[in-house]
Formats: C-alpha cells, structure tokens, sequence
C-alpha cells in the first residue's frame, strides 16, 4: 500500500529523484510504494500500478535506464 | 446528495474558444513588440494558461516542441514555490531544463492571476531567447560537454514581486547575456504578454462569475480527454516499434539509436523508449519533457484537430524514458540540441511505428533538423553585440493524398525562417546571395516528400562567430509505405579567395561537418547550408503521371528522375 509522500528540493545535491516506471524527474511531491521489500518512488498511484502490471512483466526485475541501452553501431 | 452540473455546448465552446484565442493573441504581443526575429518572424514561443493546479487549460498553436515542456516547466515551478508564494503582482521565470524546461534558451514566465483574493489561474509563456551567455553567441553551442556551457541556469526565481522588478535578479540576468538590451526587450515582450493574458481573464471572470470559469474549464478537459481516448481507441490495439538514430553529436563520431515501442489499447499508449542508447556527451539529449513533448506532439497531428487543447489531450499518455539515455539526459549533460533535433525525429518516429496501423493518417519523415545555424559579433554600425539563431526549413513528409510540404521548419517547431530582408538588415554579418528549393531532394513516392533547399550567403563583416547544430547530414530521411528516402543535408565554408567549397572538418577541424561551435568567419568567407528533403509515401510507380510532369514542368524534379525513378515517357 503505496502514500503519498514529500521531498525536498535541493540546490546542493546534484542527484533527483525519477519515478520508478516513466522516468520523470521528481520534484517534491511522490507516490512511494514498496516493491519486491524495496521503497520504490513514482508519479502517482497510476504508475505504481503500471509498474506491476507492465513494467515488471517485459522488463522482470532489471533496473531500467541506462543499463538498459544498446551501445549503438 | 451528488449534484450533476449540466454545460451547454454553447457556453463551452465560448470559453474554448475565448480562452485560446487569449493564448492567440499573447503571442502576437510577443511578436510585434519584441526586439529579436526570433520572436517577430520564427515565433519560437508558446502561451498557454493553467488552473490553479497547474493543469492545462488552453494553449495556442505556437511551437509543438514547448507544449510538454510548458506543461512540465509550470507544474514543477509551482510545486517548488508552493501556491502560498504567489502574490499578485509577481512574476516568475524559469529555464533550467533539470528542472523541467526544454533547454535552456528556452525561459518561461509564469503570472498569477487574482480574483477576490485568491488564485483562480495562472498565465503563463515560453521563449526561446537568442542570446543566453553559453560558450558561443546564441547558446546551442554545437559542441558542448555540459549543460553550464549552454547559458545561465536559472530555476524559478521572481523576476517581479507585486508588481515590481526585482532588480537583483535582472542584475544578474543582464550582466550574463552578451545582448542585454535585447534580452530586456523580449523579456518585456513576454511580460506584457502576460499582462494582457490576466486583463482577458479578469474581463472573462467579471462577465460570468468565477464559478462559471472554473466549472466549465474543469468540463472542457474532461471533454478533450473523453475525445482524445475515443480518437486512440480508433487505432488498432498492439504494439508498434520503431528505430531511428541521431548520427553524431558535435564530439564523437557515432550514431545514438532512440527505439520506440507504442503500445495501444483501451484507449491509452504507452510510449516506452527502453533500449535507446545511453546519454551522449554532446549536446543531442532531450531531458524527459522534451520527450514527451514529441510524443504528444505526434498523436496530435494523428488525431481531431478540434479536440480542445488542454490537460485532458495529455491524460492518456504515458511516456517511459529511462534516466541516463539519450531521451531523458541526467544532469549535467548538454540538451541544446534535444528540443530542436531529437524531438522531432522522436514525432517521426510515432508516424514510422503507425504507418501499417493508420496509414492513412501517417506521413513519412521529415528531414527532421531544426537546422540551427547561430551567429553573432559586435554590429560595426552601432558598437552593439548581436547573436541571432537563424532557423532553415526542410522537406515534410508525403502523406496520403498529398506531396510534402517544401522547406517548412522542422515538424516540431511550427516556426518560421528568417526572411532575406529581415536577415541583411537587422545584421549586418551577412549578404544572402541565392536560396532555392533543390530538385530532386524530395523522397520519391505516390505522394512526393517535400523538397528541401539551398541558401548561400557571403560574410560582410570583418568577423563573425558562427555555431551550428543540424542533423541529417549522414542519414536519409526515410519514406514509408514504400516511399523513398529524402535527400540529406549539407553545410559548407569556402573562405574568401579560394574556389572550392569545403566541409568544417575539412576546413576547421570541427569533429562534426554540422555540429560545432565559436568559428570564426571573415569578411568574403561564404556558407552553404543544403536542407534535407522529406521522405515519400507510397510506392513511387503509382504516382499520377501527370502529377510527375507537373514537378519536371516546375523543376520540382528533374527529367532524369522522372524517368528513371518513375517511369515516366515524358
């Protein structure tokens, strides 16, 4: 069961947060659920459920990201 | 008790229209009272009003490319400042891309509009500026390694607070252009702008009560959403990919494959780009809003062009990108070129993936380079610096029914280039010496692609800096449906006194022969800038004959292909 949660913005750290299933940068304001014991970070209520019910059945447990890029020709 | 609310048709068609044709005229403030062509003739902005919430309420059909990027830009200003931080009166600006800007010429003002005391709206633009104190004059340095070379971050600050400028913020802003009396101008250009936007509301809000306002904006996006879905539910369920590439990014020789995977159903897409390639180290990378920019970019060109454009068009779309690639850059990586290359080529993409689900609505590649070509050095006349960001026009697409359009500006923009005379008398860097369509340049097909074209120019000053950043050079923009490819482009340098034309790499060293930065030309030097065609649609032997004799009689195409790729006894 996934709430709504706060974060902060912050001039001193370079890393921000990104929703777990899209990708966008978070800002302050995140859906935090917990996946497979793991606190994961998204938009919204609606992408935890994409994340289950698409994500994780093409993708399985990889991170995504760049991890998941070709290297090109 | 629930109440249902009943909104006759008659009503929201007004404020749909009122409200848009609000957005229409913030930009023709802009355009007729800025000081840059890149307002008054390209009208790279965008303007658009938002709820309280920051949800879309009307926009006008300005730069496609700004439409995520407005989206995202507002809501994460809002966020940061929090509602309680807006006073009437303020002003706030904004134009860091890690943040939610496009890239980082591209600044947004945001106005709160007041009523009664509390905000009812929010009015908000974005513009690309021409100058922004990156490494070269006019930013979209070609070749830059991180987002700090590409001008002065700014994430939202007010510029205004009740009403009045906050001259340290302008302190700054000024003292980091290399054009500051320009820069003041477009920026009062915007904020009249807005000014104008908050009297339309005031006026609109005044006549009709608030309550109206509110409720029938709320309607208006639960209807484009309602037709937004049934126009997706129309396409066929499944799942469509494509891939295409950026062919290099002004510092390594390499391609940066983007794969696309469209899955439709039950009147939702998803837009899923994993497996694109990893973030480059120049400045091709778009930041996630740019991506999704493109995205709905696309569908609206596929969909009902009267489906009100607000939040609700947008609500049925999800768009994947993971962090670190090429479309969804992690800081600080450069993004100048994300906005005006990867976001078209992104568009095309939608089209490719579609073209056996829709092909009747789908159009085969444009040549799909903003062709940003920037200069700028001091004025000899006046003393004054000048920059400026010439934007070129490329082939489009045949699609079905019709050829491509000729030399429009890229499929993203919805801008305009710089007129001849606008060119020779607003700078004086430059005489235009010829700029013709290329025959021939246009994919073949059923319905040709547009043709693209030719511009030469001559140096006229003893010294000008010039930048580019332009994309297919390499690689062909692709037909479909059996259509062929559009021709590439080009650009050339041939320095004053010798005969040949040569590449930049050739003649400069640059890495890339169309992304690069700071070069220095003199007076008599000449550039060549040869745009890319669009690709064809359909296969090229069922094109009407006389529509073939039609484009050797207007030069269109030559006779040698008219016989050769079309089979034409002439």
């Amino acid at each position: 069961m996934g709430a709504w949660k706060a974060g902060e913005i912050s001039y001193l750290k370079a890393n921000r947060a990104a929703c777990a299933l899209c990708g966008h940068p978070i800002a302050i304001r995140y859906w935090g659920a917990e996946v497979e014991g793991v606190e994961q970070t998204f938009c919204s209520p609606e992408h935890e459920r994409l994340y289950h019910d698409y994500w994780l059945p093409r993708y399985g447990e990889q991170s995504h990201g760049a991890k998941e890029a070709s290297d090109g020709p | 008790m629930t109440t249902t609310t009943t909104f006759d048709p008659v009503s929201l068609t007004m404020v749909d229209n009122y409200l848009t044709s609000c957005c229409r005229d913030m930009g023709v403030t802009m355009m007729t009272t800025a000081y840059s062509p890149i307002f008054n003739e390209s009208l790279d902005f965008s303007c658009v009003i938002f709820d309280p919430e920051g949800n879309m309420l009307a926009q006008a059909e300005f730069c496609p490319s700004q439409i995520g990027t407005i989206k995202f830009t507002v809501a994460w200003t809002i966020e940061e400042l929090g509602l309680e931080a807006f006073e009437e009166g303020d002003v706030v600006l904004h134009n860091d891309p890690y943040r939610g800007s496009g890239h980082v010429p591209e600044h947004m003002l945001l106005k709160p509009v007041f009523w009664e005391g509390r905000i009812v709206a929010f009015v908000a633009n974005v513009a690309h500026m021409s100058e922004v104190g990156a490494k070269t004059p006019g930013g979209l340095s070609g070749d830059a390694t991180e987002v700090y070379q590409e001008g002065l971050l700014l994430p939202p600050v007010k510029i205004k607070r009740r009403g009045d400028d906050v001259d340290d913020v302008w302190k700054i802003i000024l003292s980091n252009h290399r054009t500051p009396r320009v820069t003041l101008g477009d920026f009062r250009a915007m904020m009249g702008s807005l000014d104008m936007a908050e009297r339309r509301l005031h006026t609109l809000i005044g006549d009709y009560g608030l309550d109206f306002f509110l409720a029938t904006s709320g309607e208006l996006m639960a209807i484009a959403e309602r037709r937004m879905r049934a126009e997706i539910e129309a396409i066929p369920d499944g799942t469509y990919t494509f891939t295409d590439a950026i062919e290099d990014d002004g510092i390594t020789d390499r391609a940066y494959p983007i794969e696309l995977s469209l899955t439709i159903g039950g009147g939702e897409v998803i837009a899923d780009f994993t497996g694109s390639a990893p973030q480059a180290v120049g400045p091709v990378n778009a930041i996630y809003a740019v991506t999704a920019s493109a995205i709905y970019n696309a569908f609206l060109h596929l969909t009902d062009p009267t489906i009100p454009r607000n939040e609700g068009c947008y609500r049925p779309f999800t768009i994947i990108a993971p962090p670190g690639t090429i479309v969804n850059c992690s800081f600080p990586a450069p993004v100048a070129g994300g906005n005006t290359e990867t976001s078209p080529r992104i568009t095309d993409m939608v089209f490719g993936a579609l073209q056996d689900a829709i092909p009747e609505r789908v159009a085969a590649s444009c040549g799909g380079t903003s062709s940003p070509f920037l200069f700028g050095g001091t004025d000899p006349r006046t003393d004054e610096p000048y920059a400026h960001f010439h934007f070129e026009g490329v082939g489009w697409g045949g699609r079905r029914g019709l050829d491509g359009n000729n030399m429009v500006v890229t499929i993203n923009g919805n801008c305009r280039n710089t007129p001849v005379e606008v060119f020779e008398t607003r700078y004086p860097a430059f005489r235009i010496d010829s700029y013709r369509l290329v025959p021939d340049s246009g994919g073949p097909g059923e319905f040709r692609g547009g043709l693209g074209g030719e511009r030469i120019f001559t140096v006229t000053v003893p010294e000008v800096t010039v930048s580019a950043l332009l994309n297919r050079m390499k690689t062909e923009p692709w037909g479909v449906l059996g259509g062929g490819e559009g021709a590439v482009g080009g650009l050339w340098v041939r320095r004053a006194g010798i005969g040949e034309w040569r590449t930049f790499v050739e003649e400069f060293g640059t890495m890339s022969p169309s992304k690069f930065s700071g070069v220095t030309l003199r007076t008599g030097d000449q550039v060549k800038i040869l745009m890319p065609g669009g690709g064809g649609y359909g296969d090229p032997a069922r094109r009407d004959p006389a529509a073939v004799r039609r484009d050797v009689e207007e030069g269109f195409v030559s006779e040698e292909a008219a016989r050769t790729v079309y089979g034409s006894e002439g």
